[in-house]
């Protein structure tokens, strides 16, 4: 098994970056959920605390108890979704860069068990250190901070010291769901006949979409529209993909952004002591969607190394090539964004109804408007940063393969 | 004062460690309107040469001239101009935009020329007039290679350069492929460089130069080149 663990390890050196990125997004959920999570029981136990040396006077603190404990078991969902879609993504697109690699596998005798385990134990390294560093940092950094801000608001006494329940478990579940959802994308390749994996993929594209059939309509759209437009309908999965996270995270920002707003018209004392939290969940939000985003446009660079050349054979600067790949990704953000602020708005409103906090009234145009700016900008972030890999596609060598 | 001037162009590589020469003193000449072929084993430096040639990379030593200008010492942005402009290439696996059809890819050269011949009409003297809506899956290899030289010869450039250009195609169709650039080299007088290691092909070309291990070996000129559904391999 020496062999095999030679290309196990290869496997890891290859692909340092996408372990990378689910390793830091796996982190930054781990961390924020854990650290929200933490303080709604540790609130009920100093609560706890008071009763029992006589204070009779805490209804407000037993309340945002209540409703900080509520919001940790909202948002771990959201952020374990997008974790698990992202692992999904990495794993599709590696599993079909080392697709012929699996066949010779399958062919020389390894078995489907072993194959998966390759790519499990990849998932599990990168999952696995994003958890234990999430933890640490929800423990010892957001925890920590968001406690004390409470805490000095409203006169808490005795230490914030808990232990990471909460943190832990979102972790084993994140870590839980990566591995199911590993397994099953490397299941349907391993699944294949190994002749049909030593083959090259034929080609997806082939065919009109369906908008193609409205000639009028069609015939408006500027020529580098059309094939945006193509590429987005026919890739289905990373259509649904990006729309997706775009839509998780632009409901996040925007529940966020709408719990420190809409405090400040219904219980003023409240917006002091959750607004550290919101402004938290915003900047995660956005943290992560700016992840995602580089994922998802780090691997269609990588998917269309061919197309980039030729491009730049034919003449295209630098500049026009970037806009031909951008292109898609900008009209799949502007979709996301479409869906993703209305449903911000319904489950900002499940949200409400479920901390008890009152109407939806209050929330004004501009956090519609903030929401959308910083959704864009996080997608410019990950442009500015994947412009250079763009530039760097060598003309002369990813042109004379067969594939 | 020839067309294309390559003297003493020397590319070297650093291969772990070591210096590489894939080109080692390459000098010729060709002149406008030549049907060149480009001959020699494999890793003699052909796609090299052509590389260079097409402003795809920059060479290490010596001088290259294209119609009178300096192409060695050309930043980047000069040498995408060049390629926008003086250079159409054909490669051996056509590289088409496989989510555009046949009519849109050449679109897709001809945006950004500046005075680019018509796509229909050259889709059209190709034979694709039939095709011209249908993506590259849809159509065989004959018919996409066509289509990459459509694209080529549409941009109006003065050079026509061909990387193995039937490297992937069957005898009857490769013979189709190979009197088609020679009719647009004959008719449109444009110069056309192919680079093949099938050196049945020499007796088609005007000129032909031989490469080995990076420097030129031989030029020959036939005086009476042979048309190619004459040559048989």
């Amino acid at each position: 098994m020496k062999t095999y663990f030679k290309t196990v390890n290869r496997m890891f050196r290859a692909n340092w970056a996408r372990l990378l990125i689910i390793a830091v997004l796996t982190m930054i959920s781990v961390s924020i959920v854990g650290g929200i999570g933490s303080l709604g029981p540790r609130l009920h136990r100093i609560n706890d605390m008071l009763i029992q040396s006589g204070y009779t006077d805490i209804w407000y603190h037993k309340f945002l108890a209540d409703g900080i404990e509520r919001i940790s078991y909202i948002f771990p969902t959201f952020f374990i979704l997008v974790t698990s879609l992202v692992v999904f993504m990495t794993i599709t697109r590696l599993v079909e860069t080392e697709r012929a690699q699996i066949g010779c596998y399958i062919t020389l005798g390894y078995t489907r068990f072993q194959v998966i385990m390759k790519y499990v134990l990849f998932i599990w390294v990168a999952v696995f250190i994003g958890c234990v560093a999430g933890i640490l940092l929800g423990q010892f950094v957001i925890y920590p901070t968001l406690f004390a801000s409470i805490a000095s608001l409203l006169n808490l006494p005795g230490t914030g010291a808990t232990f990471p329940m909460f943190g832990i478990v979102v972790a084993l579940l994140t870590l839980g769901f990566s591995i199911i959802v590993t397994v099953f994308t490397v299941l349907t390749t391993v699944r294949e006949r190994p002749s049909r994996l030593l083959r090259q993929k034929h080609p997806k594209y082939g065919g009109k979409i369906l908008l193609e059939r409205m000639t009028p309509l069609w015939r408006r759209f500027a020529f580098k529209y059309k094939s945006s437009l193509r590429n987005i309908f026919r890739y289905r999965i990373r259509f649904f993909m990006t729309v997706f996270s775009m839509m998780f995270s632009t409901a996040l920002v925007f529940c966020g952004m709408s719990l420190s707003f809409a405090l400040e018209y219904t219980n003023p004392y409240l917006m002091d002591t959750i607004r550290p939290i919101s402004s938290t969940i915003v900047l995660a939000a956005v943290l992560l969607n700016a992840m995602v985003m580089y994922n998802i446009t780090n691997i269609n660079i990588e998917e269309r190394r061919r197309e980039i050349a030729t491009l730049r054979v034919l003449g295209y600067r630098n500049s026009e090539v970037c806009g031909y790949i951008f292109r898609e990704i900008f009209m799949l953000t502007i979709m996301g964004v479409i869906i993703g602020l209305p449903a911000g708005y319904y489950l900002m409103s499940f949200v409400f109804e479920f901390l008890r906090f009152g109407g939806m009234d209050f929330v004004g145009w501009y956090v519609w408007v903030i929401t959308a700016v910083l959704a864009f900008a996080s997608l410019a972030l990950a442009n500015l940063l994947l412009a250079p890999k763009i530039h760097k596609v060598d003309m002369n060598g990813s042109l004379k393969t067969v594939e | 004062m020839s067309f294309v001037r390559f003297d003493n162009v020397v590319k070297s590589f650093k291969a772990g460690g070591q210096e590489v020469r894939a080109l080692d003193g390459l000098t010729f000449s060709i002149d406008v309107g030549e049907f060149v072929v480009i001959a020699g084993p494999s890793g003699a430096g052909k796609t090299t040469l052509l590389n260079l040639l097409g402003g795809m990379d920059t060479s290490t030593g010596g001088t290259i001239h294209v119609n009178g200008c300096d192409v060695h010492n050309f930043t980047e942005r000069q040498l995408t101009e060049y390629r926008r402009c003086e250079v159409g290439f054909v490669f051996q696996f056509y590289n088409l935009m496989p989510n555009l059809t046949a009519l849109e890819n050449v679109e897709l050269a001809v945006e950004i020329c500046r005075d680019p011949l018509c796509p229909r009409e050259i889709l059209d003297e190709v034979g694709l007039v039939d095709r011209m809506n249908n993506f590259p899956s849809q159509l065989s290899g004959g018919e996409q290679q066509r289509v990459s030289i459509a694209r080529s010869v549409a941009k109006n450039s003065k050079l026509i350069l061909c990387d193995e250009p039937t490297g992937a195609l069957d005898y009857l169709t490769g013979k189709k492929i190979l009197k088609l650039l020679h009719s647009i080299c004959k008719h449109k007088g444009k110069t056309v460089v192919i680079v093949t290691h099938n050196s049945a092909l020499k007796e088609m070309a005007d000129k032909v130069i031989t490469i080995k291990n990076g420097k030129v070996e031989e030029v020959t000129m036939n005086k009476r080149p042979k048309p190619i559904e004459s040559i048989e391999w």
